[in-house]
């Protein structure tokens, strides 16, 4: 994750381990450390901020409750986005049964609002895994190690579902354009 | 369909951790060779450009910590009740079968009247013994 460095990583440790001995202050700091940006990357799969607050509430509660099974306390981010980046999954997959409400735009003039609805109807129209892998490598910027770190799949899965969703991106956005 | 999988390939690793001079080279050699790909490569800049720029940028809002905290809380409660329900449940089940069995133990027994008992069961009036005063 980019902002993350080694000095973060042993705040973290040590905070991991203050949590441990139940103590609530190390617990804060661990949050404050990470909320922000478990609430963007979930808003920017979900397209959706007030359910991403939840998810990163949701992150947290199952990240502290299994915080006894953490081996490698340096992997504690790694660990949060992980189960983050699940439970985004997870809604996204129950929000298919529901259908979707796009029909209001036409085509598309090019403003920042009727972009957002426009990539907001594309990204729709991709597969879970798809979606996430293009989310978190194209606007979240994660390295392609990281992509594969927090979805639970290896490098090379990352590379060719990438290629897979930019292929399949690019064939809807020039749908759009010529409907527009 | 040579040239289009080396032209991909280029472009992703270019993007993945950048390119040697040789393959830039490579690159453009295929971009002037295949104008094609090379239009929908500039496509491809257009749509993630945009999609860039849809990135949303919340930040928790002033209650988050204090709802976490209770969530936590909640949790945590909750996982204290499922780890001792089954204890809980297994000593209230015992004690209620020592209960029962200590009601059948304790209960009095009224004594066998080995007489009357005899005569019911032969089914004859029971004859009691002639009382003079």
């Amino acid at each position: 994750m980019a902002p993350y460095n080694a000095e973060a990583a042993f705040d973290d440790i040590r905070w991991l381990d203050r949590v441990r001995r139940g103590d609530e202050v190390a617990l804060s700091q661990l949050v404050a450390r990470h909320r922000n940006r478990l609430i963007r990357v979930a808003a920017n799969i979900l397209r959706d901020s007030f359910e991403a607050e939840d998810v990163a509430q949701e992150a947290f509660i199952r990240a502290f409750r299994e915080i006894k099974n953490l081996r490698d306390d340096r992997a504690f981010a790694g660990y949060l986005y992980r189960i983050c980046v699940r439970l985004c999954m997870d809604r996204l997959r129950s929000k298919r049964a529901e259908p979707a409400e796009f029909d209001g735009v036409v085509g598309h003039q090019g403003n920042s609002v009727e972009n957002r609805v426009v990539i907001e109807k594309l990204l729709a129209k991709l597969s879970d895994e798809l979606r996430t892998t293009l989310v978190l490598r194209e606007i979240e910027q994660f390295s392609y190690e990281e992509v594969a770190a927090a979805m639970g799949v290896p490098v090379g899965t990352v590379r060719s579902r990438l290629h897979a969703a930019r292929e399949r991106f690019r064939e809807l956005w020039l749908l759009e354009n010529r409907e527009a | 369909m040579f040239d289009r999988l080396k032209f991909w390939r280029l472009v992703h690793r270019g993007e993945e951790r950048g390119l040697s001079p040789k393959e830039v080279a490579q690159l453009d050699v295929l971009r002037e060779k295949r104008p094609e790909l090379a239009a929908l490569e500039e496509l491809d800049q257009t749509w993630l450009a945009v999609l860039r720029a849809q990135r949303l940028e919340p930040v928790a809002s002033a209650r988050f910590e204090q709802n976490l905290m209770r969530r936590l809380e909640v949790s945590s409660q909750k996982e204290k009740v499922r780890y001792w329900f089954p204890a809980v449940l297994g000593a209230a089940i015992t004690a209620g079968v020592m209960f029962v069995i200590f009601q059948i133990i304790s209960s009095p027994v009224a004594p066998i009247d080995l007489k009357n008992h005899e005569a019911r069961n032969a089914g004859t009036p029971v004859e009691f013994p002639n009382y003079t005063p």
